[in-house]
């Protein structure tokens, strides 16, 4: 059905009555706009709890079913407004048009009554009203014709096409699942028709073939060894049936192993190119770390090689021979000196004569020694005075003698001679090995520059190694299950051939011509699942290839304003008759790494195909959207709208998209309908007080 | 549902008919839902399936059909 309008009553942030919370909508695209936090997704909620009786938790990040929302779905204002022991009431009004011009109210009603200022009783279920207007009133409508009104607003096998959110197109279009585009087209199409008449027609075979050999085994001339291929026949028949199924299981997993593999075949000549460099980049970031380690090492061991290896000796050698010089000239000094000391040795001593003779000596004014007379005053007597003044003299030469310590400093620079006329050299040999190693970690830098310049970024966050292993899995993959389907075709072969001699036999046993009808019913019902096997494929092929069509000219619609954009949807029908989408180049390849707004297009693209692909469901419906462009830049949106106002008669569409714009005519996308800006409101600005908020919906003029 | 005459020119369409019926696709031009006594059985049996099941007969109710149908035209 069409949408006219929708309305809230208390409905969580839509605070007041209906007519202050009416949005009308028109044919075309209706766009609901809105910055964050100010009522979009709340305003999703409207549509889905009148019809679903759900709404979306965002802190859950789930639907919920009203009671388990407890008292969320009310207004916070309308809940501080309403007084303890009164009802609060939510409800949402939806009036809808069906494809004859006839028209329905919907109303969902939620009531509460507050206990006190925290605690509330909320009725245990919303009550659902639902209204047809009859010529020139409303009529409420049975209870019991609700499910099918509801079912005819959006049928429920649309539902998840029609109604979504934009993060839900990914899932309902998972382009990694084999069977997602599959299911869409058997919930949106008439190929399950074509299905269960395969079905149909497998039974009426098995069943016509054992009537037939009912028949056969009654005009049977041996009837033990009829009964003995009857039960070769239901082992043969069941062992077929395994083996089939097995097929069919290994037909899926090598399926499956192919999407794999060939997503992942573009991908695997760089990844390999990528790997080998990564490879090289490891090996060189290595080596560079290493260089760069010992380079640090030796430049923090410097400072002890001053000192281990003698550097601090360096241009010493003038010193040392210096010293050399001086030491030879003291030793011939001390030796000398030391002989002069010597020969003094051989004189008398200091005390002789003793002080006591030297005083009388001089009280008796005589020399003892010489026997000369030294009267006092003489020069005599005052050599003899002269002797008491003398000074015991030390027995050694040298009063300090350094000749050890300078023999000891002698002795070491003799020693480090032949190390310090090395210093130079080992000095020498120590920077120019470090200057080695610079210039390796400046070589190795300017190679890790390049790789890293020719990868961009893209070694960083390298996949190379995984891509590597992923596509060596699916090829691995591919192959068993690729060789099983190839022994399981063997045995079936080879069944079917003992199941055919078995038959023969049978024939043989049979004595008399058996009833036609029954001869006949077995082979037309074999023609019957034959054809119908084969029609199904057909029509299976033909919706494809129509769908295909349909989604690429969309698509090409919606990108022909992005000149990035390239590639096109292709479908691919599997051997198990499913479709799987994939993006590939004009020479259909696949092509990995297209952009996310570009998948969500293409996603969107294929969505929209399989709705149009009856042209009553996008002229009957509305197709309602949350964000569906929420992902996308701005060119993208805008080939998102042209689609859908080309496509479909009415749509409704809330979105963050056009927020900063004033007029309607600022918006420039065909077939606009009406346009509404939403906008949550708290009195005194302080957006912490909730339960003062109100949402004014305000419609953009021209 | 698909519609019953939109599910027959499938299967008419199918050239697998014509190799399982020996029948040309001329023979097949104005086929309808009438029963045609000369009518090929195959073909007929083919209409009664088609038929049967749009009716949104149940799948043994379905098979039934046909076999009285295949009985019908090799009643001697």
């Amino acid at each position: 059905m069409i949408i006219n309008y929708i309305s809230m009553q208390n409905f969580q942030c839509f605070y007041g009555h209906h007519e202050s919370n009416k949005v009308a909508f028109s044919d075309g695209i209706n766009v609901i706009i809105g910055d964050n936090g100010h009522g979009k997704s709340k305003l999703w909620n409207a549509f889905y709890w009148a019809l679903y009786d759900q709404i979306f938790d965002s802190d859950r990040e789930r639907f919920v079913t009203t009671p388990q929302s407890e008292e969320s779905i009310f207004s916070d204002r309308a809940k501080k407004e309403c007084a303890v022991e009164e009802f609060v009431k939510a409800e949402i009004k939806l009036e809808v048009v069906d494809s004859r011009g006839e028209r329905f109210e919907i109303y969902r009603t939620l009531k509460a009554k507050k206990l006190d200022d925290r605690n509330w009783e909320v009725a245990p279920t919303s009550k659902l009203l639902i209204r047809r207007y009859k010529v020139t009133q409303w009529q409420a409508v049975n209870e019991s014709e609700h499910p099918s009104i509801l079912e005819r607003v959006l049928p429920g096998h649309l539902k998840p096409y029609m109604w979504f959110q934009g993060e839900q197109v990914n899932s309902l279009m998972d382009f990694q699942n084999t069977t997602s585009l599959t299911q869409a087209i058997q919930l949106l199409s008439d190929i399950t028709d074509y299905d269960q008449l395969v079905e149909i027609t497998r039974d009426g075979t098995h069943k016509s073939a054992n009537a037939l050999r009912t028949e056969q085994k009654r005009l049977s001339s041996d009837s033990s060894k009829s009964e003995d291929i009857e039960r070769k026949v239901i082992a043969k028949q069941k062992e077929l049936e395994d083996e089939e199924r097995d097929r069919e299981s290994n037909t899926k997993n090598k399926e499956a192993a192919e999407i794999g593999f060939d997503g992942l075949l573009n991908s695997i000549s760089d990844a390999e190119k990528r790997a080998e460099n990564k490879a090289s980049l490891d090996s060189l970031t290595n080596k560079r770390d290493t260089n760069v380690q010992q380079l640090d090492s030796k430049i923090q061991a410097l400072n002890k090689k001053l000192f281990s290896s003698h550097w601090v000796l360096k241009g010493c050698e003038p010193s040392i021979t210096d010293f050399s010089g001086k030491y030879t000239k003291f030793l011939e000094y001390h030796y000398q000196k030391a002989a002069l000391d010597k020969i003094a040795e051989s004189q008398l001593p200091v005390d002789v004569p003793q002080p006591i003779f030297v005083n009388k000596m001089l009280a008796d004014e005589a020399c003892f020694v010489c026997g000369h007379l030294a009267p006092k005053g003489s020069d005599e007597y005052k050599h003899i005075s002269g002797l008491l003044d003398r000074k015991i003299q030390s027995s050694t030469t040298f009063k300090n003698d350094c000749s050890s310590l300078f023999k000891k400093l002698y002795d070491n620079t003799t020693e480090y001679k032949n190390v310090i006329l090395g210093i130079d050299s080992s000095i020498s040999e120590e920077f120019s090995l470090m200057a080695k190693l610079r210039s390796e970690i400046s070589s190795d830098n300017k190679s890790i520059e390049d790789i890293n310049k020719s990868f961009g970024e893209l070694v960083e966050k390298d996949q190379s190694e995984n891509i590597i292993k992923e596509f060596r899995r699916h090829k691995k993959s591919l192959e068993d299950y690729q060789d099983a389907i190839y022994v399981n075709n063997i045995n079936i072969n080879q069944i079917t051939d003992e199941l055919e001699r078995l038959k023969q036999q049978t024939e043989k046993l049979v004595v008399g011509s058996p009833n036609k009808a029954v001869e006949a019913t077995a082979d037309i019902f074999n023609k019957l699942f034959e054809l119908a096997l084969s029609t199904r494929g057909l029509v299976f092929s033909n919706l494809v290839k129509d769908l295909e069509k349909s989604a690429n000219d969309i698509y090409q619609s919606m990108a022909e304003r992005n000149r990035s954009v390239i590639g096109r949807l292709n479908l691919r029908i599997m051997d198990s008759k499913t479709c799987f989408p994939e993006i590939v180049d004009s020479d259909g390849n696949s092509l990995a790494g297209s952009n996310d707004s570009n998948i969500r297009l293409v996603k969107l693209a294929l969505m929209m195909a399989v709705l149009k692909s009856r042209s009553t469901w996008s002229q009957n419906y509305c197709l309602v959207s949350d964000a569906p462009t929420s992902k996308m830049s701005r060119n993208y949106s805008e080939g998102f709208y042209e689609a859908l106002g080309k496509n479909f008669r009415q749509s409704i569409v809330i979105t963050f998209d056009f927020v900063t714009e004033t007029k309607k005519s600022d918006i420039k996308i065909n077939n606009l309908g009406k346009v509404y800006k939403l906008n949550s409101v708290i009195p005194d600005g302080d957006r912490t007080k909730r339960d003062d908020l109100y949402t004014e919906i305000k419609e953009l003029d021209l | 549902m698909a519609n019953r005459n939109e599910i027959l020119n499938n299967f008419i369409n199918n050239e697998e008919l014509y190799e399982l019926s020996g029948l040309s696709p001329e023979s097949l031009n104005d086929i309808s839902f009438n029963p045609d006594p000369a009518g090929d059985v195959l073909v007929e049996s083919l209409k009664k399936l088609i038929h049967s099941y749009c009716k949104g007969e149940a799948k043994i109710t379905v098979i039934k059909n046909i076999n009285i149908e295949i009985e019908r035209i090799y009643r001697p």
